[in-house]
């Protein structure tokens, strides 16, 4: 019952022929594939399980892709994926050998297998152990070849980014109107939480940041019973998430009458942000929107202490982040149907505050679609 | 300044216990990646795990360090007892700064052991063989189990941080229980539980929260959804309480107005399975008695049993809260005080649905406490 498929079938077919030319540049005889990010994206599959072993293969067109998987999770590969050519393991039994015995089985005993070696999922100690079993094969490094494909959006998944985007702007609204003195970090992040999954949000695959008073120069500090108060500075980051999609919007604001200084930060974290946006188009360095922000933010640069920002995928914890990087001297230029995020930051620890102020973009074919609506500046309250 | 979890006493217990079982078995050196284990180890909480973040001990001399993106660099200073941080930014190499660190104390002397995490996701094979290539001759040995067994039993303050996780996961359980009714969605459940367990201040989960409903309930990890509840449908609900990263999970299947009597027959096996598995907590005895206790009851359902009896609760982080302990059947491990685990016996699939119902379970002196409600008989609502 095939109640769940995020995409077309059609559309899986694309993805795989795609990933099948590069497997057949490379040489690649076999694909790995163990991140839940890139199992998703081939097969549609879709579980919180992924902390178990599980294993999607795929083999030259001759031979169906194939999943191995905990027993748990059959009815949501029939749910969820396209595919029927699936295979369980049972708590008790070894997921391991069975992946073995299914690589030569699809693949014999020499293959080059492509293995995803940057990635989390394919525990080092499993590793070892098929490279032990497999003395004749070779291990390539293909942790690049199905995220660098996945940096271009299909019309669907726009679509899911847009709706996400929209989730984020409910949250993040909800977020301004709730931050007030005497109001806890938790008590925002409750408010937040009831917007965004009444409204049909999925779990995130980053927590929420809410940061009030000195804790805002943490820059990643999850919500607690600090009380805000008069005269705190309050960062906000929060995902919304649609089909694993996220949309990360990032704000400021400020209890009470914002000092000079917090306010010179947030107008030059504007200007930044403004004109790196205004230079989105098709062509356009990634870098060269990093060096955009920096060169405006350049007196407080020691307080600058993350790339300008970086794409945005499907996800599952711990991260929401893709193969693009909005940094100096990383190699992306930008072409239609990318997405990522702007989010300069500026924390001055010795001040006790930090602001950070973003938005996620869409490049588009003549320049960019602003994905968040929520008004750029400083929030007084 | 410094906001530790827990007493750096505490901190030093656990990190004098790792190094000792260190020793035993002549491991030199541990570079731990694990965010568990570097949270137990150091009380370093980051949000970033994304960040490669590790910290090296020095068997010996007891020398520790912390390392991190330079964005965590308040946050290890804050809530980590470690005043040592290694710190690295986009552009520079984390392996690199790694490697420097660990060959201060590893050259010379002959070959040395170093023991790592090769059983976590937080390692990717691309680090290990950087940071191997790097350190030269060394042996490396897995330190996964070893540490996973030193943090097993519980030490009072971790019970007490169970004990307020376990609180806050029953109150939202509650907050669920009241907007159930038939016509309600999935959704509108799951925004009850997260407003309830955000504002009491449990933190983020390691795992989501689970809301299903009639034939959604089959599909056993599934998250909430559009699905209008309709009258006599199982609702089965899954939430963790999180304190201190501490988690506890509460689990049960209830139905939204009457239970037909195919389901009440399926809800009486499965209570049956709980009550069993309880009879079966007796200290000294092996864990796995519980899980054959539970399986026994629902021995004429055997296909329709989609996991072991239970697991381990932990310190932890996404995508999971669990522990080494594994409440099955041949595991190794035997019932002991300061034991925290979830026994969640179930049947999925049959008649397209799944039943469950789990408790936390916390082994003392002389039994066990439950942390969660223990009336668990067929509840309707609405």
């Amino acid at each position: 019952m095939k109640q769940n498929l995020a995409f077309p079938v059609k559309e899986f077919e694309t993805r795989i022929e795609n990933i099948r030319k590069e497997m057949d540049s490379r040489s690649i005889d076999l694909l790995l594939i163990s991140s839940p990010e890139n199992i998703y994206y081939v097969s549609g599959f879709d579980s919180i399980g992924y902390y178990q072993h599980q294993v999607l293969f795929l083999p030259l067109a001759d031979r169906q892709p194939m999943l191995l998987v905990q027993a748990v999770e059959e009815t949501l590969v029939a749910a969820t994926s396209w595919m029927d050519n699936y295979e369980l393991w049972s708590h008790g039994s070894d997921p391991i050998k069975k992946t073995i015995d299914k690589i030569k089985d699809l693949a014999g005993d020499s293959p080059n297998i492509g293995v995803e070696k940057a990635g989390w999922w394919l525990k080092i100690g499993n590793y070892e152990q098929i490279k032990e079993k497999l003395p004749k094969a070779t291990f390539t490094d293909v942790s690049d070849l199905i995220p660098e494909l996945r940096i271009y959006k299909s019309e669907l998944e726009v679509e899911y980014v847009r709706r996400a985007a929209e989730f984020s702007d409910i949250g993040l609204e909800k977020a301004i109107d709730t931050v007030q003195e005497g109001v806890t970090e938790n008590d925002v992040a409750a408010e937040v939480y009831h917007a965004l999954f009444k409204n049909g949000s999925e779990y995130s695959p980053i927590p929420f940041l809410i940061s009030s008073g000195a804790k805002s120069t943490s820059l990643h500090g999850t919500p607690s019973d600090k009380v805000i108060e008069n005269g705190d500075v309050v960062t906000l980051e929060l995902g919304g998430v649609c089909k694993r999609y996220t949309v990360n919007p990032l704000r400021t604001v400020v209890i009470g009458k914002p000092t000079d200084k917090i306010k010179e930060v947030h107008d030059l974290l504007h200007e930044a942000l403004t004109k790196a946006t205004k230079a989105v188009k098709p062509g356009v360095p990634v870098g060269e929107l990093d060096r955009i922000t920096r060169r405006i933010t350049h007196k407080y640069d020691s307080g600058r202490l993350h790339r300008t920002g970086y794409g945005l995928e499907a996800g599952y914890p711990p991260a929401w982040m893709g193969n693009l990087s909005i940094l100096d001297g990383a190699p992306h230029i930008l072409e239609p149907r990318m997405v990522f995020s702007l989010e300069p930051t500026i924390v001055l620890r010795e001040e006790g505050f930090g602001v950070v102020l973003g938005n996620n973009i869409l490049v588009t074919e003549n320049g960019y679609e602003l994905l968040n609506k929520i008004p750029l500046d400083l929030i007084s309250k | 300044m410094k906001d530790l979890a827990f007493s750096e006493e505490e901190y030093r217990r656990r990190f004098d216990l790792v190094c000792h079982m260190a020793q035993k078995r002549k491991i030199d050196y541990l570079l731990i990646t694990e965010p568990s284990h570097v949270c137990w180890l150091s009380g370093f909480d980051p949000s970033g795990l994304f960040y490669k973040n590790q910290i090296q001990i020095d068997v010996k001399s007891g020398d520790i360090a912390v390392m991190t993106h330079r964005t965590e660099e308040k946050m290890a200073a804050m809530n980590s007892w470690v005043d040592r941080l290694l710190i690295w930014h986009h552009g520079s190499d984390p392996m690199r700064i790694a490697v420097d660190h660990a060959k201060k104390y590893l050259a010379g002397g002959g070959e040395k052991v170093v023991g790592m995490n090769l059983q976590t996701p937080y390692f990717p094979i691309a680090d290990y063989y950087a940071i191997r290539g790097g350190l030269g001759n060394i042996g490396v040995v897995d330190v996964t189990k070893m540490i996973d067994d030193a943090r097993m039993k519980k030490s009072k303050p971790e019970l007490l941080a169970i004990r307020q996780s376990a609180e806050w996961a029953g109150e939202a359980l509650k907050a669920a229980y009241a907007v159930i009714k038939p016509g309600v969605k999935e959704k509108d459940i799951n925004a009850a539980i997260q407003e309830k367990i955000a504002s009491s201040g449990s933190e983020y989960p390691a795992f989501p929260t689970i809301v299903s409903s009639g034939p959604r309930t089959g599909l056993f990890h599934a998250l909430p959804g559009e699905r209008i509840i309709e009258a006599g449908d199982p609702i089965m609900i899954e939430i963790m309480g999180v304190h201190k990263r501490y988690h506890t999970s509460v689990v049960r299947t209830v139905f939204a107005g009457t239970a037909s009597q195919k389901a009440r027959k399926i809800y009486k096996v499965v209570l049956n399975a709980y009550e069993a598995g309880l009879s079966a907590i007796k200290l000294g005895n092996p864990v796995g008695d519980i899980d054959k206790a539970t399986c026994e009851v629902r021995k004429d359902y055997k296909q329709y049993i989609p996991a072991r009896t239970g697991f381990g609760v932990e310190l932890g982080y996404p995508p999971s809260p669990m522990g080494n302990l594994s409440i099955l059947q041949g595991e190794p491990y035997v019932l002991e005080p300061g034991l925290a685990f979830t026994m969640e016996p179930s049947i999925s699939g049959y008649n397209d649905w799944s039943i469950i119902i789990g408790n936390c379970v916390v082994i003392t002196e002389t039994g066990y406490d439950l942390l969660f409600d223990q009336n668990v008989g067929l509840l309707e609502i609405g």
